[in-house]
């Protein structure tokens, strides 16, 4: 099985200091494999936006970190898309409180 | 077969326009509706392609207009853009579709319904195909088609496109909707996004997204079962930094040694099928300009063109095959962090390293990338690497340099492939900082669940780009090869003394019945005949006139000859150097110690010899960088839809081919003497 060492485990006091400015706001490359959260913002340029927002990453919608790394792999609306971590740290998201997605409607997951 | 006339649709033909997400099914859908009868074309003025076909429908003929996989019809990108034009009716020269094949991945509603509202918007008539039934059934996802239907107020037809099923109740769906256009349409109160008072955060997407969540959820029920699963299992080793990568290479090889083993047998076909033309058409055409013009300028030229057709159409064949079972989405996505330092994406990986079987297929594979300006440099820059044109060029100058020494032959050689691709890279990085400035646009790429492919898909695909390359290339390449067949044709000159000497000598050996010295002296006059019309030719003179600026490289003005004679096509090089040096160009493949020795001993008119090593290694270099190649030209100006990028790729290759020949004989002269 090929490791996933070059993951960061959830760095606590960015987590903190993030959390004093802004709610509970980090960047979507900050969340663990695994952990879900609620975009808050899209801050990237306008042509990478649009395609971002087509493919579901935008303002509202609940995506999901499957893989970290550059570029890393988000669930988004059930599909899954490989994102530069250039463009993820525009991406600000607030994690969901449970590691677990919450099962509201259909996931893809079992 | 019926032809489909693009951009025309007859008076009463109703167009029904396929429209659906990228990895959804749609040009599937649209390969088993129209089969091998759809053309595909550019959208008059820009590169973005469109497929039309005409089929039978209840009796009346239905045009079908495949429009680029799309996400959404926002508009931020050309295909977004003629896309949502050729919805409203906008394209000019074509007809506005009076009914809309929307296919939906019932595998993935939500997202797919995002792009349905845009659609529906729009207020065609729509028939929603809910593609890929089997998946979603296998996954346990119950989808109320009749409710989906209502919510959205257009008819909803499973399918399964990849096996057929479905298709014909959409073809009978469609049938009934194209009756009813003359009929009023029933405009029922269907609640889309707009006109549902939606709560816009300023966030146009937002609304939508709800919408489809919502239409989604009412309409599907069951909880699915390990959707995917299967793609998270391998996609942890294929999207590995290290792993994926090493797959991705190994793929890739096998693919190149699929081509370079498949394809030498259809080339020698073609080759020989036009060599038997020529032969034929030198029997019953009498000699003289006119059967000049046939065998050498039409018949040479058309072969040499369609010689790299098996190359192209294997490569297109495998390339679909990948493309349909999702994997190329990994490569592009393991490629891109190492295709980012020359300031290129992952997605121009593939074309680059296609351009080593045939830089043709690449440029045409070179759509995918998204941002124009990195697949501008990816089309300018895929030419540098070494394409199968060009070994024989390299094993003429291995031959002159390592006569018989395997080791050192494969060492130039990889040399040669090294510089190829190194400058491919040095330019692909200065492009990216000078005139087609800025960072490559991020990746962000659906990772669709892996597929069996279509085999279906992929033989049309093959047939597409071959049929696109054959009517582009075609007519330009017959011209340019009648130019250059002209060019060393005339003007004409006299047989030199010594030939008709050698042929009196001939003929009386003849008449004394040693026919054997006959055909010998015959044959040694006739070369000496052919090298003196081409050296008084055009194309002589050329080399002539070119001698002083060439000479730095090393070269004289009978290589200049060659090097102006391969200018349609680099490995013209090697006949033209063997009738210029008097070996005969059928001797140049058939007998290479001849070839070799008489090439070793020419001299130049100071009496040294012409191919010193500097003058090889120079010689090769140059052909590692030159153009030299019309085809690609072509395939370059329909790709970028002008001449300007083709001149510029010519005249940056040329330079560059030009410093780096320069640079290899002074360096060599210095170091060998």
């Amino acid at each position: 099985m090929p490791s996933q060492d070059d993951c960061k485990p959830i760095d606590d006091s960015s987590l903190v200091s993030a959390a004093d400015a802004l709610l509970e706001r980090v960047r979507v490359d900050e969340l663990a494999p695994g952990q879900c959260a609620t975009v808050c913002e899209v801050d990237v340029s306008e042509a990478s936006a649009g395609q971002l927002m087509a493919m579901g990453v935008c303002e509202g919608r609940r995506v999901e970190l499957v893989k970290c790394g550059d570029p890393l792999i988000l669930r988004v609306l059930g599909s899954r898309i490989g994102l530069s971590a250039r463009l993820a740290r525009g991406v600000l998201v607030e994690p969901c409180t449970t590691t677990a997605c919450p099962t509201d409607g259909p996931t893809d997951r079992n | 077969m019926r032809q489909a006339k693009p951009g025309v649709a007859g008076v009463g033909t109703a167009c029904v326009a396929f429209v659906g997400n990228p990895n959804a099914g749609k040009t599937t859908l649209f390969n088993a509706l129209t089969g091998l009868r759809a053309k595909t074309a550019n959208f008059p003025g820009t590169t973005v392609e469109r497929r039309q076909g005409r089929v039978m429908l209840g009796g009346r003929v239905v045009e079908l207009l495949d429009l680029p996989g799309l996400y959404s019809l926002a508009a931020a990108t050309p295909e977004e853009k003629l896309a949502k034009q050729s919805l409203l009716g906008e394209v000019p020269g074509q007809a506005k579709p009076g009914v809309v094949v929307l296919i939906v991945d019932s595998t993935n509603l939500e997202r797919n319904l995002y792009l349905a509202s845009q659609v529906l918007e729009m207020g065609l008539p729509t028939v929603v195909a809910l593609n890929m039934w089997d998946l979603s059934q296998k996954r346990g996802l119950h989808i109320d088609t009749k409710k989906l239907g209502e919510e959205l107020g257009c008819a909803v037809v499973p399918i399964t496109a990849r096996t057929g099923w479905g298709v014909e109740g959409l073809r009978r769906e469609l049938e009934l909707v194209i009756d009813g256009l003359s009929a009023p349409a029933s405009s029922d109160a269907v609640s889309l996004p707009t006109a549902g008072g939606c709560s816009c955060s300023g966030c146009p997407f937002s609304a939508r997204y709800e919408w489809a969540e919502g239409v989604g959820g009412r309409c599907t029920s069951g909880q699915v079962a390990s959707g995917g699963s299967k793609t998270e299992k391998i996609d942890q080793f294929l999207t590995h930094p290290v792993i994926g990568v090493a797959a991705f290479l190994g793929v890739m090889f096998g693919v190149f040694a699929v081509i370079f083993w498949i394809a030498q047998y259809p080339m020698d076909w073609i080759d020989g099928l036009f060599t038997t033309a020529g032969v034929l058409v030198s029997r019953y055409v009498p000699e003289g300009d006119f059967q000049s013009l046939l065998v050498e300028g039409v018949i040479g030229g058309v072969g040499g063109m369609l010689v790299f057709l098996p190359q192209i159409c294997i490569l297109f064949f495998f390339l679909s095959l990948l493309e349909d079972t999702g994997y190329l989405a990994r490569a592009a996505f393991v490629m891109d962090r190492l295709m980012r330092r020359v300031g290129l994406p992952g997605k121009a990986f593939v074309p680059l390293l296609s351009a080593h079987a045939c830089a043709i297929p690449a440029i045409m594979a070179a759509r995918v990338i998204e941002d124009r300006r990195d697949r501008l440099v990816t089309i300018l820059v895929a030419p540098l690497m070494t394409c199968s044109a060009r070994i024989p060029v390299y094993a003429m100058v291995t031959a002159l340099l390592f006569w018989h020494e395997p080791m050192m032959g494969a060492l130039l050689f990889t040399c040669a492939y090294s510089l190829g691709i190194a400058a491919a890279l040095v330019m692909a990085f200065v492009f990216k900082r000078t005139i087609l400035k800025g960072e490559s646009r991020p990746l962000v790429l659906e990772l669709p669940g892996y597929k069996i492919p279509s085999l279906r898909n992929a033989v049309i695909t093959m047939f597409d780009r071959a049929r696109i390359f054959v009517r582009k290339a075609g007519t330009v390449i017959l011209v340019i090869s009648i130019v250059l067949w002209a060019l060393a044709t005339y003007p004409k000159s006299d047989a030199p003394m010594e030939a008709v000497t050698i042929s009196q000598q001939a003929e009386v050996l003849a008449a004394a019945g040693e026919i054997d010295a006959a055909v010998t002296l015959k044959a040694q006059a006739d070369r000496i005949t052919n090298r003196h019309a081409l050296a008084h030719s055009f194309a002589g003179r050329l080399g002539r006139a070119i001698e002083p600026a060439i000479r730095p490289l090393g070269f004289d003005w009978q290589i200049g000859v060659g090097v102006v004679s391969s200018f349609a096509a680099r490995e013209v090089i090697v006949s033209t150097l063997a009738v210029v040096y008097g070996v005969g160009a059928d001797t140049a493949g058939g007998d290479p110690d001849t070839f070799r020795e008489t090439l070793a001993s020419a001299q130049r008119s100071d009496g040294t010899p012409v191919f010193t090593t500097a003058t090889c290694v120079s010689l090769l270099v140059f052909y590692v960088l030159a153009m030299q190649c019309l085809p690609t030209q072509v395939v370059t100006r329909r790709e970028t839809g002008g001449w300007k990028w083709p001149a510029f790729q010519w005249g940056y290759m040329t330079v560059l081919a030009y410093t780096g020949a320069f640079v290899a004989y002074q360096v060599t002269s210095a170091l060998v003497g």
